[in-house]
């Protein structure tokens, strides 16, 4: 099943009075299940890359499909929508909100969407992440890995079908880099969750089963690893 | 300075309507002190003015007790022509009728011309009569229906010389023809040009006060010390009459007016106060919205003193521009305040031009001399805030406020200090009569209130979560905890709009405690069917008086049972002036309820009984408290027949004035000050007279020729409501100021906290929240500002309240009030303000909708 569908994307940008390209032209195609990971040097178009896969932002050109429906075709709300309801996002900085608990903020997705059970569902993720001693605490008062797994938790409680992570281990040091890694892997296996994810490290990368390389906002090369289990960086 | 130029200036100016918002609120706190200060300079500045202007050379006037002097005293004068020129005056208020039913009051001044013109300048205006002698000034007024104007009044309303002018002096209305016009020169620049001139003997005539003048005018020889002049002639004067430089008259007024305008401009520095705290949130946005680029700076070495210049100089730009817009403002609104206060100065304290003076010197260093210094102060904080931001920090962008408020225990220890320094000053007297002592415990509630807000927000922000997430879901929950996470940014505005609504609420309170006070007063005092007074007799301008062929008519009417005759004038009584009445006691006693405070019931008619006729008096509470003195003390006034000492034998409630007033039968009045003619008649009427068609009928019986207010029970108390209500519309109008101002800090305050989370907000927006659903959760957080603001504000409303009726209005104005709730009105502007709040809430609700997913979140 098609999760992501990108054909000819490009992505220009006002910058004075030049206009910067920082996507020119990518298709790219994620089936469910699928787990990508994007490199390549700074400014060579893989946020935007992001923005655009993530439904944050448009393309200049080109068509982008999420699950079959166009999102040139979606209004504004209608994208805040699809990214409520179908996207899950890993940042680096994990972007937990400060004033709510880890269990406030694991169920915020679900309770945006007005869905009931939310918090009965953040306490069964917060349990598979291994943060169910930590529900009422703030997120100043954990760990960068615990803060990174609770933002995964949140990523995923309304089952998305795509999950966009950008350079999510790129705070952490390498065991909780590796914890992190392991838990997108058992996500991505288990729920048939569709991961894209950039990066700058290669051993990041490895975790995913095809890495595209970036340059110039255009895919400089694709790399297929279809070893799995993926890689651990170091032993946990 | 170019850093300043590149780093504030621009940033001033790309941030148009936060920068216009900071300044409108400056503005609105600087104008609203300097119109009260115009205005209250108005009615002082407007009466020493006059004085002055009608004085002209006068070095020191000679004055009798009260009621001018009598005539044949001039004869025992004479010796004062050893010191300069000497002129007899009659002054007075009288009303010039129109065209088209338009009615102006005309300061009339009677003079004896020949001996004038050495003390007053008189130039006439047409060319004919110009370099008149004083033979043909004399010959110009000799017909005693002659007046002279001024050439500004007649130009405006058609008048010219020869015309027919109707003028009403006490309840006469006569015919008069003017005989020449005044150039804008001298005496005639007095009251804006609404000064008349009449010959002595035909305005004594007019006035109705033949046989008698008001005071002696003399011109001292230039070489006469006019000190050692005062002296002298004050020893050589007959008991009953006093030397005294023009200009202490000026001084009386002030003193009278004192605490009217003291409390008005406490009052006034409210709005500035609750100002200086936009300055705060203003230099504060700035300095977090800025910290990368400060981080950089920082970085590129600039010192940390440079910084805190930098964002003083911020300060210090926004407060200049406000400072000088406020000046401009203020004049303006002064306009308005004069027009709101005159009712209250006119009708109870001094009958004055009502129009503030231009702006001075003095109001360029009180705007900047205030303004500037308050908002360096008020921006001192979020400038070394600025100052310390650590280079690397800042470029990292992750060193903003602690997001988890921890409460200490200064936060509930300094409130309680402060409850406990408020009561300590609540129980001191007055200092030099006035409360400040009652404005240090307001003060300290004040204070103590602002350092409790961290406290209050801790709680509702704990205890509210719940109860606002199952109202108001996730966005409530989310409100909620973004205000818990930014509890000591928030508490800044909170303690500002909590200080201006809990005076809204203490003067609420304040004034419907008085105005049901005074509505029991009226009720219980005002027994009389009638009261009458000449047309022209305002509260305060004594000197109109009626005809006892007007009051003759009046006594015939067959419904009429009883008349009290009152009189009242002002008197000298130690440095102010107070009011001494005289009425029919036995009437009183009969008909009449005066509410005595001491002694009561029975004892105080008998006291009132043992004063008919004796030197025993009654004074109004405001009197006894003012001047300390209580039931069975002595009180000395001076009489034409020198200083009398009287009796106090009861003590009422008053609440028509706050100058002390001291009432004794007539008996006792025309005893040390001969027969006076009443100012005023309170009529009750036989079972059955119909009020209505008795007022008419008398009306009727006095035709043209005599000119009356006649108001029937029923109206004399809406009369003293209307009074009540005017008073206090200029205390309303500067706390919408000072809420407006308020509010305006709130949606500054927001409009900081969602710049400083709009990380935050673009990561809400990522994960699914929609534009309506952050823009509810800004609202929400408004509205909850609004809602804490307005309960503690509730609160402390109420204890102010306490102040005010017990210890401020007793020590200023010397009045009881029984303290009374406004619930009603209490819960209507509690709803408006939740409602103004959340109002205020929307353009930062619109501003954080439009944050977009992308920014802020994945920059890194």
């Amino acid at each position: 099943m098609s999760i992501l569908a990108a054909e000819n994307v490009r992505k220009s940008y006002a910058g004075g009075e030049s206009i910067v390209e920082a996507v020119r032209g990518i298709s790219l195609h994620l089936q469910a299940g699928d787990f990508v990971a994007i490199m390549g040097p700074s400014g060579g178009g893989k946020s935007t890359l992001l923005h655009l896969c993530g439904a944050m932002d448009r393309p200049t050109a080109g068509t982008l499909r999420i699950e079959n429906v166009s999102l040139s075709e979606l209004s504004d709300d209608e994208l805040t929508k699809l990214r409520r309801e179908r996207i899950g996002f890993v940042f680096q900085f994990f972007n937990l909100l400060p004033t709510l608990t880890v269990l406030e903020n694991i169920a915020l997705p679900s309770q945006l969407a007005r869905k009931s059970s939310a918090e009965a569902k953040a306490k069964d993720l917060a349990a598979r992440v291994g943060l169910s001693h930590r529900l009422q605490h703030y997120p100043q008062q954990l760990s960068g890995g615990e803060m990174q797994r609770a933002a995964i938790a949140r990523a995923v409680i309304h089952a998305p079908a795509l999950l966009i992570a950008d350079e999510p281990t790129g705070n952490l040091d390498s065991e909780n880099g590796a914890r992190v890694l392991q838990l997108l892997s058992e996500l991505n296996r288990e729920m048939q969750l569709t991961i894209l994810l950039a990066t700058h490290s290669l051993d990041t990368a490895a975790a995913a089963q095809k890495i595209i390389y970036l340059r110039d906002g255009l895919i400089e090369r694709e790399d297929v690893k279809p070893s799995t289990p993926p890689r651990v960086i170091a032993a946990s | 300075m170019r850093l300043f130029q590149q780093f504030i200036l621009r940033h001033l100016l790309n941030e148009r309507l936060r920068s216009a918002a900071t300044i409108l609120g400056i503005a609105l706190g600087i104008a609203v002190v300097i119109a009260i200060q115009l205005t209250n300079d108005s009615s002082v500045r407007g009466f020493a003015a006059a004085v002055e202007t009608i004085s002209g050379k006068t070095s020191i006037e000679i004055t009798g007790a009260g009621l001018g002097i009598e005539e044949e005293k001039l004869r025992d004068l004479g010796w004062l022509r050893e010191y300069g020129f000497v002129s007899p005056i009659i002054e007075g208020d009288a009303r010039a009728n129109l065209a088209n039913n338009k009615r102006e009051t005309l300061r009339v001044l009677g003079v004896d011309i020949l001996r004038d013109r050495s003390i007053r300048d008189y130039q006439l205006q047409s060319e004919a009569q110009q370099n008149v002698t004083p033979t043909d000034f004399l010959t110009l007024m000799i017909d005693p229906r002659s007046i002279v104007l001024t050439e500004k009044f007649a130009n405006k309303y058609g008048l010219a010389v020869a015309s027919q002018l109707t003028i009403t002096f006490g309840d006469k209305a006569e015919t008069f023809t003017v005989r020449g016009l005044l150039k804008n020169e001298g005496a005639a620049r007095a009251v804006d040009g609404n000064f008349a001139l009449m010959d002595i003997a035909a305005a004594q005539w007019a006035f109705n006060r033949l046989g008698r003048i008001d005071r002696v005018d003399v011109r001292l020889r230039e070489d006469i010390n006019v000190d050692e002049a005062e002296k002298t002639i004050q020893q050589k004067l007959p008991e009953g009459l006093h030397a005294q430089r023009p200009a202490r008259r000026g001084r009386h007024v002030e003193k009278m007016l004192a605490a009217f305008h003291f409390n008005l401009t406490a009052l006034s520095y409210i709005a500035l106060i609750v100002g200086l705290f936009l300055i705060y949130n203003t230099v504060s946005i700035s300095v977090i919205t800025r910290r990368e680029e400060i981080g950089t700076l920082r970085a590129l070495g600039v010192t940390s003193k440079n910084v805190l210049a930098l964002f003083l100089a911020e300060a210090a730009a926004l407060a200049i521009i406000g400072c000088a817009l406020g000046l401009a403002l203020g004049r303006l609104l002064s306009f308005g305040a004069v027009k709101l206060t005159a009712t209250t100065v006119n009708s109870l304290y001094i009958a004055v031009a009502a129009a503030p003076p231009a702006l001075s010197l003095k109001h360029f260093i009180l705007a900047f001399g205030i303004g500037l210094p308050l908002s360096l102060l008020a921006a001192a904080l979020p400038a070394l805030e600025a100052s310390r931001v650590a280079p690397t920090a800042a470029m990292r962008g992750n060193d903003r406020l602690e997001s988890r408020f921890r409460l200490r225990k200064l936060y509930w220890i300094t409130p309680l200090i402060l409850l406990a320094a408020a009561w300590f000053f609540a129980q001191q007297e007055a200092f030099s009569e006035l409360p400040l002592f009652g404005y240090a415990a307001a003060f300290c509630i004040i204070a103590g209130a602002a350092f409790f807000v961290p406290a209050v927000l801790f709680f509702v922000t704990r205890l509210g979560k719940r109860w606002l997430a199952r109202i108001f879901k996730i966005e409530g929950q989310l409100a909620i905890a973004n205000l818990a996470g930014a509890i000591p940014r928030i508490a800044i505005s909170v303690a500002a709009l909590a200080i201006s609504l809990s005076m809204m609420v203490a003067i609420a309170v304040m004034i419907g405690s008085f105005r049901a006070t005074v509505e029991y007063w009226i009720g219980q005092t005002l027994q009389a069917d009638l009261y009458l007074r000449p047309a022209t007799r305002s509260n305060v301008a004594t000197d109109a008086t009626l005809s006892p062929e007007a009051e003759a008519i009046i006594s015939k009417h067959p419904s009429i049972l009883a008349i009290d005759r009152f009189r009242n004038f002002d008197v000298p009584y130690e440095d102010a002036l107070i009011t001494l009445g005289a009425g029919d006691f036995s009437v009183l006693l009969e008909h009449g309820n005066l509410q005595f405070k001491t002694p009561r019931d029975a004892e105080a008619k008998a006291a009132m009984r043992s004063a008919i006729g004796t030197t025993g008096v009654v004074v109004s509470e405001s009197f006894a408290i003012k001047r300390n003195k209580a039931v069975g003390d002595e009180i000395k006034l001076n009489t034409p027949k020198g200083e009398a000492t009287f009796r106090i034998v009861g003590e009422y409630f008053d609440y028509s004035s706050d100058r002390g007033i001291v009432v004794m039968d007539r008996g006792t009045l025309a005893k040390y000050w001969g027969e006076q003619l009443p100012t005023s008649l309170t009529i009750y009427l036989r079972d059955g007279a119909n009020h209505e068609q008795t007022r008419d009928e008398i009306l009727a019986a006095l035709g043209d020729q005599y000119q009356v207010l006649i108001y029937t029970n029923a109206a004399i108390r809406n009369e003293v409501l209307r009074i009540f209500d005017s008073t206090f519309a200029i205390t309303y109008a500067l706390e919408i100021i000072a809420i407006f101002v308020a509010i305006l800090g709130v949606a500054s305050t927001l409009l900081t906290l969602i710049l400083e989370r709009r990380k935050e907000i673009a990561m809400l927006r990522l994960i699914g929240a929609d534009k309506k659903q952050v823009r509810k959760m800004v609202v929400i957080e408004a509205a909850l500002m609004g809602g804490v603001s307005q309960s503690i504000g509730l609160v402390v409303g109420v204890l102010l309240s306490l102040v005010l009726i017990y210890v401020i209005n007793v020590q200023s104005f010397g009045w009881t009030i029984q303290f009374r709730l406004p619930v009603l009105f209490l819960v209507q502007s509690s709803v408006l303000i939740l409602l103004a709040t959340a109002l205020s809430g929307i353009y930062p609700a619109s501003r954080a909708a439009r944050m977009h997913a992308t920014e802020q979140v994945v920059e890194e």
